[in-house]
């Protein structure tokens, strides 16, 4: 089908100027009722839309950038994970943040460039392109008293979660509460973060392996005393 | 075209450049949302974030200022050349579109340079304002629509070249289109207002491929255009699937906006409705007292001696366009009814800059009917109205765009309480 439409509009092209279409599809009626000019340019916004799916498709993906081996991690202070993530060059990640939920106070909250602290570890990967979506585990047992919480702002349910909600951030990422039984699985290897204060080291460790959840880097944070 | 008109357009572009050009580097700071807009285009360009900006809004404002940052530095004209040129080009367009519309030259000058001199583009086209240059993208889609629905019809007798010239035509006008939804989703209803009006242009839709034309133009363009202003954003590792739930996220985002999101005292919050905007006096700004006989004021204002006409001038042309059973006539007052019922509706605050894309259709509807009732009563009518309005107009450009102006004759517009004064 393809071909016959390129010959149709190489045909067109070859006769134009002297012929119509009408004539054009009468010396060709095999292709003549296809092959006309707004076929032609039908066909060519629907290859430009592909095009444009491609191209970004493409460029997402490339940006995406894994760890070269699956490591575990254990830290003392959040900051630390950063320099973790750096230095394993990853880039463009999603976030399973088993952790309170993280400080996203936006450009505004910094006098000047924004610089990494104890609480800012999370909005300041995500500044620096380590993270693009982040999902904040709320424990079970806490997700109603979280959702009502006055300074969280849920702009809407995430369709096929039970529980899920995007939050609202000054950033704009993608950044998704939900519960560890409404936690879906994910395609693509992931960086994990848990707090050891807030969730169970192993039993968190099993909720991804049911969850078919694959992480390239596993950071643990727990305070020195604890160790 | 000929010359003598080309030659005119020429004017009116320099004229509404001059006004817009006229001493651009004062302030030489960055004033009101430029603090945002200047860092969010290299915060976009290099990392594909929209950060000091919000991030709700389509990405291409960023592009666009990033290049005139490259062209013009990191200086009051990088900062605003952009909407100077495009503020000027849309008066142009003005022009063309009421020619379009009317036929005649009088009431396209006369739309032309009542947009030209409209101190409230002017005081946008002075500042990054997201409406004037998507306001001159949509205008840009909707004059050259305006030439393809002209052009060939179904079961014309046609050759190749003419179709060629017809089908760019209404690619061009989706292509812009495109721009003006990738700056701002202000212009969803004129998107498809034209996507309809294209469709059942002489029955186009009954013909599978007319209609497979217009639909994948129309549509596939602006959205591809739509999806690669986001290429900097798609570098942060995001999918296009993920692309969707970000617009989702912010549609949803903007519809919870109230007067309480915004920074408390700013100088839009006076008037949050557009239900006042073509019928009541609306003053707004900031400005300093230099003396007791002296100040300097930037303000917004709608300039009520022109926009009070706009509602009377659309129930005029409906009137003529219904009588006349013209389409075409009917388009200035189709198209925006379709911007200003979004903006009566929409479940948010709505604020004065968000008119400037509606003013063309306001002036065209204006300058329609004063051509058609001088033409009734006096020719010497339209040069009456015209003068007065450009008087009015020009009276008031000092007094906008920061200039040393003498307090007295101005002293019932700036007695106006929503004016910070510093």
């Amino acid at each position: 089908m393809l071909v016959r439409v390129l010959k149709g509009i190489v045909m067109v092209k070859e006769n134009s100027g002297d012929l119509s279409f009408k004539e054009v599809a009468k010396e060709h009626p095999a292709t003549g009722i296809l092959l006309n000019v707004r076929t032609a340019y039908s066909l060519t916004a629907i290859l430009l839309f592909i095009m444009a799916i491609i191209v970004v498709t493409y460029h997402g993906s490339n940006s995406r950038l894994f760890a070269s081996d699956k490591a575990e991690f254990t830290v003392e202070n959040p900051e630390l994970a950063y320099e973790i993530w750096k230095e394993k060059q990853v880039q463009g990640r999603v976030l399973l943040l088993f952790d309170s939920y993280p400080h996203m106070g936006g450009f505004g909250a910094y006098d000047g460039i924004p610089r990494l602290n104890r609480s800012n570890l999370i909005e300041f990967c995500v500044f620096q392109n380590i993270i693009r979506k982040i999902y904040v585990i709320v424990p079970d047992q806490d997700w109603e008293e979280f959702r009502r919480h006055p300074f969280l702002h849920p702009l809407r349910e995430v369709a096929g979660v039970e529980r899920g909600l995007y939050l609202d951030n000054l950033s704009g990422v993608l950044m998704i509460a939900t519960t560890p039984s409404s936690l879906p699985h994910m395609a693509e290897e992931t960086l994990v973060y848990i707090n050891d204060r807030m969730f169970n080291y192993e039993t968190t460790l099993d909720l991804l392996s049911r969850k078919w959840i694959v992480s390239d880097i596993l950071i643990r944070y727990r305070v020195k005393e604890e160790m | 075209m000929k010359k003598n008109e080309a030659i005119l357009l020429l004017v009116l572009f320099l004229f509404a450049f001059s006004l817009r050009f006229y001493d651009l580097s004062y302030p030489d700071f960055k004033w009101m949302d430029e603090n945002a807009h200047v860092p969010a285009a290299i915060h976009y360009w290099n990392d594909g974030q929209s950060e000091p900006d919000n991030w709700e809004h389509p990405p291409l404002r960023h592009i666009i200022l990033y290049g005139f940052l490259k062209l013009f530095g990191d200086n009051p004209f990088g900062w605003r050349m952009r909407n100077v040129l495009s503020g000027a080009i849309a008066a142009v367009l003005t022009y063309l579109f009421a020619r379009q519309i009317s036929g005649s030259r009088k009431t396209a000058l006369m739309a032309g340079l009542l947009l030209a001199t409209d101190p409230l583009h002017v005081v946008f086209s002075r500042y990054t304002c997201d409406e004037v240059y998507g306001g001159a993208f949509f205008l840009a889609a909707v004059v050259l629509y305006v030439k393809y629905a002209g052009t060939l019809k179904v079961g014309d007798t046609s050759n190749v070249t003419d179709a060629h010239k017809q089908g760019m035509l209404f690619v061009l006008s989706a292509f812009f289109m495109g721009c003006a939804l990738a700056i701002k989703w202000n212009f969803v209803p004129g998107w498809i207002l034209v996507l309809l009006l294209a469709l059942f242009r002489n029955a186009d839709s009954r013909d599978v491929r007319s209609a497979a034309f217009v639909s994948s133009i129309y549509l596939l363009v602006p959205l591809s255009m739509y999806l690669l202003s986001y290429y900097q954003w798609f570098g942060r590792g995001y999918t296009v699937k993920e692309l969707m739930e970000l617009v989702i996220n912010g549609y949803y985002s903007l519809q919870s906006y109230t007067s309480e999101t915004y920074i408390p005292g700013m100088t839009f919050l006076s008037h949050p409705s557009a239900s006042e905007w073509f019928v009541r006096p609306i003053v707004m700004g900031q400005g300093i007292y230099l003396n007791a006989h002296l100040g300097e004021f930037n303000l917004f204002v709608n300039n009520p001696p022109v926009w009070i006409l706009t509602i009377p001038s659309m129930i005029g042309l409906a009137i003529v366009a219904v009588r006349k059973k013209s389409m075409t006539i009917a388009l200035p007052v189709i198209f925006f009814c379709a911007s200003y019922m979004l903006f009566l509706f929409v479940r948010r605050p709505v604020f004065l800059y968000s008119a400037v894309p509606l003013l063309p259709f306001a002036f065209t509807a204006i300058a329609f009917l004063t051509v058609k009732l001088s033409d009734r009563f006096s020719a010497k009518l339209y040069y009456a109205v015209l003068a007065l309005m450009l008087s009015w107009s020009l009276f008031l450009y000092p007094l906008v765009t920061a200039k040393k102006v003498p307090i007295a004759p101005y002293r019932y517009i700036l007695d106006d309480t929503h004016i910070n004064i510093t």
